[in-house]
Formats: structure tokens, sequence, C-alpha cells
């Protein structure tokens, strides 16, 4: 059994009491991606869950058309949102050609990744569930005003996420 | 089993499966639970093959619900890309789909 947090039976565990892998998308979630993208002037926005071995997409803006969002997801291993998970802290790439961790990453090679944002998703019992991140196809900086909303947008998300529990 | 490349992605297998339930529950717990699922799928462990038996067999193991959906949506997204991305670098791969 591994140590690792990505792999912790009781963090999957509270994912599945929160129903997050629902295969309908909360409208409530899709709207937070909408709103964060939007602020941020990028593409594409994802509420993300860390599973085990993927990420699962639990809302989104800007997926339209894209792989992504027919499979619902993608390798954790591709994953910038995974980081999230060991770390407990936001994720920020500006350049994903020039992030060691990132630059073979298919993702950035294949699909023209090239900036990335995220802040964790931590459910009130301390569980990283995953992130709500912006992603873009060109390099660009974020200022402290625009991850201090995005840590608005992922403590709504929370928010919402955890009234399922008390349904 | 082939892989796609430039995504660096092989096709998912029963022992990728295993392997994944083994890392969250540990050996014993995760053969009790492949193992039922594949009975609950009509299928033999070990001999489960990559494709719609594997996707069976996860459709199976997400019954159990909990931690165990998990790993299960895990290895049906795993799927998913594999067999879409497939599809998107080999047109003539659409028979490969589960």
């Amino acid at each position: 059994m591994s140590t690792d947090p990505i792999y912790s039976e009781q963090r999957l565990q509270e994912i599945a009491d929160l129903d997050l892998i629902s295969s309908e998308l909360d409208p409530i979630l899709q709207e937070l991606a909408e709103r964060s993208a939007t602020r941020l002037g990028l593409p594409v926005s994802l509420i993300s869950v860390v599973l085990d071995e993927a990420l699962h997409v639990a809302g989104s803006h800007g997926l339209q058309g894209l792989w992504l969002g027919e499979t619902g997801g993608h390798p954790v291993e591709w994953s910038f949102c995974a980081t999230s998970v060991h770390t407990r802290d936001a994720y920020v790439v500006e350049n994903a050609l020039d992030d060691p961790k990132h630059r073979t990453n298919p993702l950035v090679l294949q699909d023209g990744v090239r900036c990335y944002a995220g802040v964790p998703l931590i459910s009130s019992k301390g569980f990283v569930l995953g992130n709500l991140c912006v992603v873009g196809l060109e390099q660009r900086t974020f200022t402290a005003d625009e991850m201090r909303f995005l840590r608005e947008m992922a403590a709504h998300a929370v928010s919402q996420i955890e009234q399922r529990r008390r349904i | 089993m082939s892989g796609i490349s430039g995504y660096k992605l092989e096709e998912p297998t029963e022992l990728d499966a295993v392997a994944a339930l083994t890392r969250v529950f540990g050996a014993d717990s995760a053969n009790a639970r492949w193992t039922e699922a594949c009975v609950e799928a009509l299928l033999l462990p070990g001999m489960v093959k990559p494709g719609a038996a594997l996707g069976r067999a996860a459709a199976a193991l997400a019954v159990q619900g909990g931690s165990a959906a998990m790993v299960a949506r895990s290895i049906e997204i795993r799927m998913r890309t594999y067999y879409r991305l497939l599809e998107r670098t080999l047109p003539s791969a659409n028979q490969a789909r589960p």
C-alpha cells in the first residue's frame, strides 16, 4: 500500500462521499469554471477531481470540441492539478515549456498547454479533492489579484460540493 | 499492447487495474476486490482481456462503491483516453474501441 496521498483510501472515500464523480456536471461548478476563465481571459477552466490514477472533470468551461471534453478526464501523470494533493497549496506554471516537471507533458507537447494556475479544493475534513484551475495556450504571469480571485472561486466550489454531504 | 506515440500511453490492462487497487488497498484486499468484480462481470480473474472485458470488470468494481468506485472511475478514464486518442491518431482504430 502506498503512502502517497494520491493513493490514500481515506481521500478517495471522501471524494466518493461527496459524490464528486457523478456523470452529471453540476451547473454551479460549471458557472464557477466559466467565471474563472472569463475573469482571467483564458480559454479553459476546470473543477478537477484528482483520483488515484486519473483526473476527473467535475466542472469545466472551454472543453467543447476538445478530446478532454469527451473523455471527462485524463491520466493523473499528465495532471498539473495533482501537484496540489502533495503541497496543499496553489500551483502556477507560467510557461510549461520552461517548467522542468511539465515540459515533456503530452498536454504541453501535443495539445499546446502553456500556462496553468490552480488552487486546491480542500474539504472540511482536510482532504485535497482536486483543484479549481485555469489553463491557457500562451505563456503568461498571474497577478496576486488573479490568484485571490481563484481562491475565492475555489472556496465557493468547496462550499457547493460540501452541500452534497448535507443533502 | 500498443502505445500512442507522443502521449506515452499504453492500453490499460488487467495488471494495471490490479496494481492500482494494490496501491490503494494493499495486495490482499486488492485481490479480493478484483476477484469479486470479475465474478460479478462473469470473467475469470487473471484472464481479463484489455478493452470491453476490462471495461466490464471496472464497471463491476464501481458497483462496490466508496473508494473502490473511485479506482474504477480512474480505470474507466484511462481507457476512454487511450481509445479516444488512438482513434485520433489512427482513424482505422475504431474497431479496437470497446
